[in-house]
């Protein structure tokens, strides 16, 4: 049976006036999906025109951010296939400061181990500990089951850290 | 420090202000296309219609396909070239787009580069591009700093399926001077190959891109 949605200008201009609070946690999911800070930046431009114009799909009163935050990671999955993505950086990284070399390092070693994940256990890790979502939202989002969420989430922490037990991990 | 902190650190070091984003995303929203009164089908009836419009799709190209080949024998010629935006193209040169899209179009012989672009560059500033070449070409965009000889970028754009498109550059480095930048294009095909650019320069990765014209 078909569904017939609300006024679908009024609900893009309701859309609207909400980016300002959903555009901050969208690009931070993209930032930690692409690692890469303009194209993070397209990302989320790009998924919130898509948003908009499906936002009459939004269910009144409904939370907008989980359904939000589920475009923008297809967009990011999108971003990454194109041929571009693998431009050369030539110059070198400017040389870190002694003290602070070593969270550098660590920071890169990390960021380096979320990139080898599979895309949706990415997005469970980024979604689960970077946006700090709740492991239901992040299911939702993902488009997962909660025990597959949770599957994919205890699976993803022992390949970032094999050795720390799982409940403390998840703090 | 746990794993949510390291995670927190880790992409906060990558991660830049973006106080114009939202401006941006609203300016762009309100220049896209208005929302449609959209009803949502149940999944039965969307693959029905999906097997309609390809079933369609298939049944139309075949009879477009057996009229054209009736009509000039046995071998059928395209109807129209795939790319249009190039067909004044001249060999080893390059025009401006004939829309004002802001492309620069031309097509390159084998081993033959043709300079697109001499950008200055201000220092922390960058270049981004957009490129794409005919389906059967390929083609190397090479960024060269003409104050230190150095090439900025080497891209490899391989020729597209269905047609030319164009493909973003991200990830282009800031310019650690003032400084000229040398934008080209090398052909790596065994053929002639046409391909479209288009440059935009930036205040930094991330700020707002403004078209070369």
């Amino acid at each position: 049976m078909d569904v017939i949605a609300a006024d679908p200008r009024a609900v893009a201009d309701d859309f609207e006036h909400r980016l300002e609070d959903l555009i901050p946690p969208a690009y931070r999911l993209a930032l930690g999906m692409l690692q890469d800070a303009s194209a993070a930046e397209d990302a989320v431009q790009e998924a919130a025109l898509c948003a908009w114009q499906k936002a009459s799909r939004l269910r009144p009163g409904s939370d907008p951010l989980p359904w939000f935050l589920a475009i923008v990671a297809n967009q990011c999955r999108s971003t990454r296939r194109l041929r571009w993505w693998s431009v050369l950086k030539i110059e070198p990284p400017a040389a870190p400061v002694p003290a602070v070399e070593d969270r550098a390092v660590r920071g890169a070693d990390l960021r380096r181990e979320l990139l080898k994940l599979s895309r949706t256990d990415r997005l469970v890790v980024i979604l689960y500990f970077y946006l700090d979502m709740p492991l239901e939202d992040v299911a939702r989002i993902a488009g997962l089951s909660l025990a597959g969420a949770r599957g994919r989430l205890y699976r993803a922490i022992r390949k970032l850290r094999s050795g720390l037990e799982l409940e403390e991990a998840l703090r | 420090m746990s794993l949510r902190s390291d995670i927190h650190a880790a992409m906060d070091a990558i991660s830049e202000p973006m106080p114009h984003l939202p401006f941006v995303v609203r300016n762009a929203i309100r220049e896209g296309e208005p929302p449609r009164a959209t009803r949502r089908p149940s999944a039965r009836l969307a693959v029905a219609g999906i097997i309609v419009v390809v079933t369609a799709a298939v049944v139309g190209f075949w009879s477009l396909a057996s009229h054209q080949a009736a009509l000039h024998g046995s071998a059928a010629k395209p109807t129209a070239r795939c790319l249009a935006p190039t067909e004044d193209a001249v060999v080893g040169g390059f025009r401006s787009g004939p829309t004002d899209d802001g492309f620069r179009t031309g097509q390159v012989d084998v081993n033959q580069s043709v300079v697109v672009y001499d950008l200055h560059v201000q220092q922390g500033g960058c270049v981004v591009l957009d490129a794409g070449t005919d389906p059967q070409g390929n083609v190397d965009v090479v960024v060269v700093d003409l104050g230190s000889g150095r090439r900025v970028a080497d891209v490899h754009v391989d020729g597209l399926p269905g047609g030319l498109r164009a493909l973003r550059s991200y990830e282009m480095p800031m310019a650690t001077a003032d400084t000229e930048w040398q934008v080209s294009v090398v052909s790596r095909a065994t053929h002639t190959s046409e391909w479209r650019m288009q440059a935009f320069r930036a205040w930094g990765p991330g700020a707002h891109n403004w078209p070369v014209r």
